[in-house]
């Protein structure tokens, strides 16, 4: 609880401390910023005739996309370009391709994975307000929030887990 | 049956489809993560924030399955490409 009470920048730290990055401040404004802006994009939703920002592809693909480039640039920065590039090559140089092909695809997961939380809770509270407006959806509303928040926590880890793959040397 | 029903057909029924059998295999998946997990838990209570971690991206791994399939039938119901291209060229 005490990340929910305290400077929240304590504990993003911890967090990604715990993830297994060894100096979380240079990773905060980073992954704190993707943390923030999706979980308050999330939870503004209980304010009335908001639409979540992350609920269009534009939005997630744009967040993606900024993981996709933070990844080499995180992991240039700590490795160096040769020992960065020579990650794609492992273990044998026939994985080259794959290597490649996952980044892109896990790029393409996390547009979609938080596009598609988002938007399926704006969708079914759409069609349960056609089916039973009375009360249903204000369960699913809150259960969106939930979604939300879990979604947020797990694209802000996501990311720390590449950069941390990237950045991590493979000789240990 | 004319092409524009046709569509409408197959596109609904191909939707329901994908929703169903697309949660099933990410709802076995997601109940045998949690009930091993579960179990790990109770083994050991003091790696719970490790294993709680791990879970959640697991599930989220496990979940974006079943929510590529939502994507799909939402496409195939509201932004179907082939529906649009046979509506645009009945309207000539």
């Amino acid at each position: 609880m005490s990340e929910l009470t305290g400077d929240p920048r304590v504990g993003i730290r911890d967090q990604i401390r715990d993830i297994g990055l060894e100096h979380p401040e240079k990773y905060l404004d980073f992954v704190g910023t993707l943390f923030l802006f999706t979980l308050l994009a999330a939870l503004c939703g209980i304010l009335p005739g908001y639409e979540p920002p992350t609920g269009s592809l534009s939005t997630t693909a744009a967040l993606a996309i900024c993981v996709f480039w933070a990844v080499p640039i995180y992991g240039i920065k700590e490795r160096g370009i040769i020992p960065y590039l020579k990650r794609y090559a492992e273990p044998k140089v026939f994985m080259l391709p794959l290597n490649i092909v996952s980044d892109l695809s896990r790029t393409l997961a996390l547009a979609i994975r938080l596009f598609g939380n988002v938007m399926s809770g704006s969708v079914i509270a759409a069609i349960l307000l056609s089916v039973a407006p009375l009360f249903f959806p204000v369960l699913m509303k809150s259960l969106d929030l939930l979604i939300g928040a879990v979604q947020a926590y797990i694209f802000a880890v996501l990311a720390t887990v590449y950069i941390a793959a990237a950045t991590k040397s493979s000789e240990v | 049956m004319d092409n524009i029903g046709l569509i409408a057909l197959v596109s609904l029924v191909t939707a329901g489809f994908t929703m169903c059998i697309g949660s099933i295999a990410p709802a076995i998946g997601e109940g045998r993560a949690i009930s091993s997990a579960l179990a790990s838990l109770a083994q050991q209570p003091d790696a719970s924030s490790t294993i709680t971690r791990t879970l959640f991206v697991g599930l989220a791994m496990i979940e974006s399955l079943g929510i590529y399939c939502f994507v799909i039938s939402m496409i195939l119901i509201f932004a179907n490409p082939f529906w649009n291209f046979v509506v645009s060229r009945a309207g000539h």
